[in-house]
């Protein structure tokens, strides 16, 4: 559980570091690149924390998904950006995988 | 294109990096983890000047997560179950679709 909480945190701080990097203007903008270097520097903190005891090929997956699903929600709930199907798809393709990848497997009793 | 392709190749050594540091316990990792992901980072940047932002994040996404998985089961003795490749893949499909 411990490890989807830091996922959550990092996946915020990956996502904060996203929106600014929008602001920056390809990094001409000196104060919206600081906070693309604070954000990222912590984000990929706690993504070194989570890997230590977890599959680098999982968590890297849950990151950009849940990075990828995050920025689009906030898109369409703050910036009022468009509901377009392949959105609506591909957020349900995202959150099958997260979700397929998080749940433990139940072994099956013989 | 040339960006984009050096942008993934930094990708891809950064993540190795990230597993090698084990959580900070080593130092040269952790260093070259920062740099590999901050190199890949601006080299992402400087790749969407010329060509589309939406095309390139996600061939971006998409093999950076794919490299990401293949390394890990070959360095890191991850799993290989079909399970896992399923799931995965529909994360780098849902992900392609929306960038």
């Amino acid at each position: 559980m411990k490890t989807y909480l830091l996922l959550g945190i990092s996946i915020l701080f990956e996502v904060a570091g996203a929106t600014a990097m929008k602001y920056s203007e390809g990094f001409t903008n000196v104060m919206a690149s600081l906070v693309v270097i604070f954000c990222y520097t912590l984000a990929v903190s706690f993504y070194i924390f989570i890997t230590k005891n977890n599959e680098i090929g999982m968590i890297n997956a849950l990151w950009s998904g849940g990075g990828t699903l995050l920025v689009t929600l906030l898109g369409v709930g703050l910036f009022g950006e468009s509901v377009t199907m392949s959105k609506l798809l591909g957020l349900t393709l995202i959150l099958v995988g997260m979700v397929g990848l998080t749940v433990p497997v139940k072994e099956r009793s013989v | 294109m040339g960006y984009l392709i050096l942008s993934l190749v930094f990708a891809t050594i950064g993540n190795i990096s990230v597993k090698l540091s084990y959580g900070f316990q080593r130092v040269f990792p952790s260093i070259t983890a920062f740099v590999f992901i901050g190199a890949c980072l601006y080299f992402l940047t400087l790749s969407v000047q010329t060509i589309e932002v939406g095309i390139a994040y996600a061939i971006w996404s998409g093999v950076s997560i794919m490299a990401t998985t293949i390394f890990g089961i070959l360095l890191f003795n991850e799993k290989a179950s079909r399970r896992k490749f399923l799931f995965i893949s529909f994360i780098i499909l849902g992900v392609m679709i929306i960038k």
